[in-house]
């Protein structure tokens, strides 16, 4: 127990610290504490209090005398740490404290101590105290009582619970709550009407667990104000989910809330009920309405969803509970409301092909809001007619990329019928830049044979993005046509066709004449042309090419650089591998992690000491990328150098140490 | 609209006093259930009034009172201390610390909710 310490002055801090030592002693030392049972400050003697009741049997006497015989006592019932349980002739002689004959503090205290402990043979007194005059001692008890639990507890608590006296009805309610007992719910039910009592008694009523407790939480819903209509909306979620839980009449909350009379006004109460509730409350709310079903659930759940677009999936959940009916209140509002309403409700349309969902969704696509246009074409993507193909692609001219984008990605995931096919094509023929950019990303994701001449052509286009999108198509047409096209662009004056020119090129076929134009590209302007053609030639993995490669490794650009290493790791031969290894120590730290990477990959031999090296740089990112290309070596010098990284001062190295032996263990012997 | 702050390391105590104070009109309740917690809160919003627990877990009552005291704009926040601690001491230490009322427990819960219709009324908007 530690005492208020702004009740203390520093002698009494310096005491209580002295209490606090004595009691957290092994074995605690009793005798000490017992003697400072007479210091002179309250609150010193309140912590040797609570110190001797946190020590059980051993310190029974001295804490039934302070009870007994002290005025200053409230220590006892203040104690923190869960006591150790009363046996011997602890938990009698407390027991005995609890006789009404007592000081009613003394009678309050050693309740606490009993409750605490959860003495079960101790019942009887408390229950006799539970009427005692004095209401501190009565909540004392009852709270005791709930504590213990049992059958015998019980009745002393509903008598308390229907006493009419405060400050005994309120705890009770709690403790018949946690009882999780049948015969609880009588009296909680009792005092839903009366407004001193109705939130805590819902509350109650919900946390017993209970199928009887359904029907008079639900009978409160046609007459609870707005506040307590949500704690009873919280009340009856929580009843359900513990029903559910236990698979115990799991559907007798929605069963008892679907058979609420005067439906249609308990709907509108619980979407009135919605605004000002906190996001728990709502949600229980929406879960309230969709039990309730009807036009009137649906139409309160659509206001919810209005108010707050967080309420969601909630609001989603519940109304398509409900069927049809719901659906067809959704479509409505899509069509009719504004562009926050559009947000909430998309989420919500999950099947295109009910009646109106197709038509609702695509006049959203009119939206002035991008975002819900956006949404609109997100939407289509789950599967539309052509109709909506037709729109997604008029989306394709929107001036806001994140729509052209979104149209682009429901056409692609539309399966490429021959409509998509048709209308790409003719999107290729736009005077508009981003529908032609868009018909070209969608030719050259499905590859449409007769796509194949429009995209070679479209890499004369005038826009960069389009040229862009049909040499990337290409790349997916095995035809010579395609490749002398992607050839021909890797001279382009612009910088970006080239770069996507020869990156397409890494994914061709290699013969003579794209490894010459991709040599040739190691040499380009653009540093983005060399990185890939660094690339495509590691790929290619002819070793002809390692000397041109190599020279990249001190090419101005870091990205150059990094990617001759890793090409360099896929070529064969020793001019690669000695360029790799140079790399290895070089000072540039980029290339050379990247090189550290590549001769560990391509299991040269002379790896290992530049691996070792490595792992005691100061850097400790090269620190990590050594400890993690150490994995791939065998031999036992490689498993030393990673678990010496286990106790590396960084944590992502020593992190990387442990992946690393886990990398190796099925190796090991 | 009064925001009142409730105080207690016992959601059961919590829950009684709100009882109490559901029907003053426009009164809105925030509970926190220690000192610490009571002090964060204080720091985020404004409050009309403070109903406080004395004994509770890591910062107690009295250090609440004197956290209040401590801020400008907390100064004239009324702070009312409900406990079970009624001796005569109890009370001096936290009326000197800076309390404006004290209460002992058990109270009715008209006594309880005629202290705090005063208490809105003579302090309303002192907090932050």
């Amino acid at each position: 127990m530690v005492p208020d310490a702004s009740m203390l002055s520093a002698d009494e801090r310096a005491r209580a610290d002295e209490v606090r030592a004595l009691s957290s002693s092994t074995p605690v030392a009793v005798a000490d504490l017992v003697a400072r049972l007479d210091d002179p400050s309250w609150s010193v003697r309140r912590a040797v209090v609570a110190a001797l009741a946190a020590a059980g049997d051993p310190a029974v006497s001295a804490l039934c005398d302070v009870i007994l015989h002290r005025r200053d006592h409230e220590g006892a019932r203040r104690r923190r740490r869960r006591p150790r349980r009363l046996d011997g002739r602890a938990a009698p002689a407390v027991t005995a404290l609890a006789s009404p004959d007592h000081d009613p503090a003394v009678i309050a205290d050693a309740a606490q101590v009993l409750g605490r402990a959860r003495v079960a043979d101790a019942v009887g007194a408390l229950a006799a105290v539970v009427d005692h005059e004095d209401d501190n001692v009565a909540a004392a008890a009852i709270e005791a009582l709930g504590r213990i639990g049992g059958p015998g507890a019980l009745d002393p608590v509903i008598a308390a619970a229907r006493s009419g006296n405060f400050f005994r009805t309120f705890p009770a309610l709690d403790v018949l709550g946690r009882s999780g007992d049948a015969r609880a719910v009588a009296p909680l039910a009792d005092l839903l009407d009366d407004p001193l009592y109705a939130h805590e008694a819902a509350r109650a009523l919900g946390r017993t667990g209970r199928p009887s407790a359904a029907a008079p939480l639900a009978a409160a819903l046609s007459r609870a104000g707005d506040a307590l209509l949500r704690v009873v909306a919280l009340a009856l979620v929580d009843l359900h989910d513990r029903l559910r839980e236990r698979n115990d009449a799991p559907d007798a909350v929605s069963d008892a809330v679907s058979a609420a009379p005067q439906r249609h006004a308990v709907s509108r109460r619980l979407g009135r009920a919605a605004h000002g509730a906190d996001a728990p409350e709502r949600a229980a709310l929406c879960r309230l309405l969709g039990w309730l079903g009807g036009d009137d659930a649906a139409a309160c759940l659509l206001d919810i969803v209005d108010a707050d677009p967080g309420a969601s999936r909630a609001a989603a959940t519940a109304l398509r509970a409900l069927g049809v009916a719901a659906s067809r209140r959704v479509l409505d509002a899509l069509r009719e409301g504004d562009g926050a309403r559009r947000l909430a409700l998309l989420p919500l349309v999950s099947d295109l092909s009910a009646e109106g969902a197709e038509g609702a969704v695509l006049a959203c696509l009119e939206d002035p809001d991008a975002s819900v246009r956006a949404l609109a074409c997100a939407t289509l993507s789950r599967g539309g007619s052509t109709r909506a193909l037709e729109a997604l692609f008029a989306c394709l001219s929107d001036p806001e990329a994140r729509v052209a984008q979104a149209a682009v990605g429901a056409i692609e995931a539309s399966g490429g019928g021959a409509v998509t096919e048709a209308l790409a094509l003719a999107a290729l023929d736009s005077d508009d830049r981003g529908a032609r950019h868009g018909g070209a990303l969608v030719l050259s994701h499905f590859a449409f044979p007769a796509g194949l001449d429009r995209l070679v052509a479209a890499c004369e286009d005038p826009d960069d993005r389009v040229r862009e999108a049909a040499l990337r198509g290409l790349a997916r047409f095995p035809s010579d046509v395609a490749t002398a096209a992607i050839l021909a662009a890797t001279t382009h004056p612009s910088d970006r066709s080239r770069a996507a020119a020869v990156r397409a090129l890494g994914a061709a076929q290699p013969d003579p004449r794209v490894t010459a134009a991709l040599a040739a590209a190691l040499d380009d302007r653009s540093p983005w042309v060399r990185y890939y053609a660094c690339q495509a030639l590691g790929r290619a993995g002819d070793p002809r090419f390692a000397r041109a490669v190599a020279d990249r490794l001190g090419d101005p650009a870091g990205q150059v650089r990094v990617a001759a290493a890793e090409a360099l790791a896929l070529l064969p031969g020793d001019l690669a591998h000695g360029a790799l290894l140079d790399a290895a120590r070089a000072d540039d730290p980029e290339l050379r992690r990247a090189a550290l990477r590549g001769v560990a990959a391509a299991g040269i031999d002379d790896a290992l000491p530049l691996l070792l090296d490595a792992a005691g740089a100061s850097d400790p990112l090269t620190r990590l990328t050594a400890v993690s290309s150490l994995s791939a070596l065998s031999g036992a010098e490689a498993a030393d150098a990673i678990r010496a990284a286990l106790g590396d001062d960084d944590d992502r190295v020593r992190h990387a140490a442990v992946e690393a032996l886990a990398a190796r263990a099925p190796r090991s012997p | 609209m009064a925001e009142v702050l409730v105080v207690d390391d016992s959601r059961v105590m919590r829950e009684m006093i709100v009882a109490c104070l559901r029907s003053l009109p426009g009164a809105v309740f925030t509970q926190a259930a220690s000192g610490l917690e009571a002090i964060e809160r204080l720091s985020l919003k404004r409050f009309d009034l403070v109903l406080l627990d004395l004994n509770m877990p890591d910062i107690g009552g009295v250090e609440v009172v004197e956290f209040v005291r401590a801020q400008d704009t907390l100064r004239a926040l009324p702070v009312m201390v409900v406990t079970t601690r009624g001796d005569e001491a109890s009370r001096e230490r936290v009326m000197a610390a800076g309390a404006t009322r004290f209460m002992t427990k058990p109270f009715t819960p008209e006594a309880l909710a005629a202290e705090v219709r005063g208490l809105l009324g003579e302090g309303a908007g002192a907090g932050r």
